[in-house]
């Protein structure tokens, strides 16, 4: 196996650590509320806190440290024979990272405006609340300005016609 | 106009070279996958990852990748 298939190999690797760390993570994280809620119908979004979230917190932690760690090893490794890290990101990766961000800003604004409607259906005696200029606002602003100006950066027309 | 999509001889000029995806990956600097993803017509090459794997067949680039 040459040096390009090791450091594929190893990313793969350090990827699905991040990913199971971060799963496990958010469902130790929402099971003290999704829980108890499928047996009274009710989320309790401002219930005090559960033993279980310190767990998350270990889980999130060991997960950043061996992250971390790992990815210090790939980095060195793939310092030490530039050819081959120029192969790992080739085209179709650096392709597959964008779609990849793509969904993530689609998921990152679909989940904000959810869980604004959330807000609103949940307290919906505070519906003026929905015009607040609070955090989901910024957030959406900012996904918006990020986007629309971003866009418009790469596809401006420069030199001579 | 109907969808054209690039299609390609990969496989056999790689049998032909005795080359496998690992090496011919290794020779054009791209991981085995894309070599796969490509060869499987799953991905289109840019201009550059075509020419450079038409080089290492040392055959012309309509040789390798063709339209259909």
């Amino acid at each position: 196996m040459n040096t390009i298939e090791k450091l594929t190999r190893m990313r793969r690797r350090i990827l699905w650590i991040v990913l199971a760390g971060t799963a496990a993570a958010t469902v130790l994280l929402l099971s003290p509320i999704v829980l108890p809620g499928l047996r009274t119908r009710w989320l309790d979004l401002d219930r005090s806190p559960d033993p279980i979230w310190y767990g998350a917190f270990v889980v999130w932690a060991l997960t950043v440290a061996v992250f971390a760690v790992t990815f210090l090893l790939y980095k060195r490794k793939a310092r030490k024979d530039p050819g081959s890290k120029a192969a790992v990101d080739d085209e179709r990766i650096r392709t597959d990272w964008l779609r990849a961000y793509r969904i993530a800003f689609l998921t990152v604004t679909g989940l904000a405006v959810v869980l604004k409607l959330f807000d609103v259906v949940y307290a919906f005696r505070l519906i003026r609340a929905f015009l607040l200029p609070d955090r989901t606002w910024l957030i959406l602003a900012g996904a918006v300005l990020s986007l629309v100006g971003s866009f418009l950066y790469f596809s401006r027309e420069t030199g001579d016609e | 106009m109907s969808e054209e999509t690039l299609r390609n001889n990969m496989k056999v000029l790689r049998a032909k070279a005795d080359l496998t995806q690992e090496q011919l990956a290794e020779r054009v600097l791209v991981t085995r996958a894309t070599i796969n993803f490509v060869e499987r017509g799953k991905w289109v090459p840019s201009a550059v990852l075509a020419m450079r794997i038409a080089r290492v067949f040392r055959v012309p680039f309509e040789e390798v990748f063709y339209l259909e």
